[in-house]
């Protein structure tokens, strides 16, 4: 999963593979505006299959807080 | 009020739109010195001594805007471009969508309705952390929506960019100006953060 999100935020953002980590901060580290990270939101709903509530979207700060949130929706 | 500007070559957007909020709060209030920000719990900083001036800023590709108010106050400029075919099943309500469809410049339709919705959700403090599809707008000289309590303020800038500004209250405030250049900084102000809130990305 954790490669499948690095491929997703390279379509949004300009940052190299091994800039992506778990603890990435979507705005600080890896540069994403809230236009973008809507894009992202958008994406993992489609790549997942799952529907992202705004207001959970909107407490993720990291890749691992976004990874665990896509794994509690797909493990339901 | 909400004021705009092209960022000069080699300057940060985020710093240029604190340059800009600086020359704002020293022209329209005067004020002066170093300004401690603090952090609402959801992150939208504000003015920690002058809880009657509430701000927020925006920058894009090389545009900065800002708004300031007495009253909570959002902005958001965007420039026009393609968006993912995705994204206005994402967060257009259907009315809007059937809107989309049936323009012939759907780009530009596209970033007014973003805009204005992201304005919304700066202006509450929460940015994109509500149910975007549930609030749906009727776009004109002075954009109107489902929601009451918000006045809303539209404009196409140059070269392709959108600005569109979200204010608490009827009061029908939302002056937009273009600057012609970034105000140098002016009342010699500095921001600190509180030692609490966590401090923004500065270029």
């Amino acid at each position: 999963m954790f490669e499948q999100m690095k491929e997703i935020i390279r379509n949004y953002v300009q940052v190299a593979d091994e800039d992506i980590h778990e603890d990435s901060r979507f705005v600080e580290d890896l540069g994403f505006n809230s236009y973008e990270f809507m894009c992202l939101v958008g994406e993992v709903e489609d790549v997942f299959d799952i529907e992202v509530d705004e207001r959970e979207a909107a407490k993720i700060k990291t890749v691992q807080e976004a990874l665990h949130y896509i794994a509690t929706l797909t493990e339901e | 009020m909400i004021y705009a500007c092209s960022i000069p070559h080699g300057m940060g957007e985020h710093s240029a739109a604190y340059t800009l909020l600086s020359w704002v709060l020293y022209e329209k209030y005067r004020l002066t010195g170093n300004l401690l920000l603090a952090r609402t719990p959801q992150g939208k900083p504000f003015l920690r001594n002058y809880p009657g001036i509430l701000f927020n800023i925006s920058h894009c590709a090389g545009l900065v805007a800002c708004a300031v108010s007495h009253t909570e106050v959002g902005v958001d400029v965007e420039k026009i471009r393609l968006y993912p075919p995705r994204m206005p099943r994402r967060i257009l309500a259907p009315s809007e969508q059937e809107q989309l469809l049936k323009s012939e410049n759907r780009e530009d339709l596209f970033f007014r309705f973003w805009t204005l919705k992201e304005s919304y959700g700066k202006a509450l403090g929460v940015g994109i952390g509500y149910p975007f599809r549930e609030i749906h707008f009727q776009l004109g000289p002075v954009p109107t929506c489902n929601v009451a309590g918000f006045s809303f303020a539209q404009t196409v800038l140059r070269s392709g960019f959108i600005l569109s500004a979200c204010q608490r209250g009827t009061e029908q405030a939302q002056t937009m100006v273009f600057l012609r250049h970034l105000p140098e900084q002016t009342g010699g102000i500095s921001y600190e953060y509180e030692p609490t809130a966590k401090p923004e990305r500065l270029n």
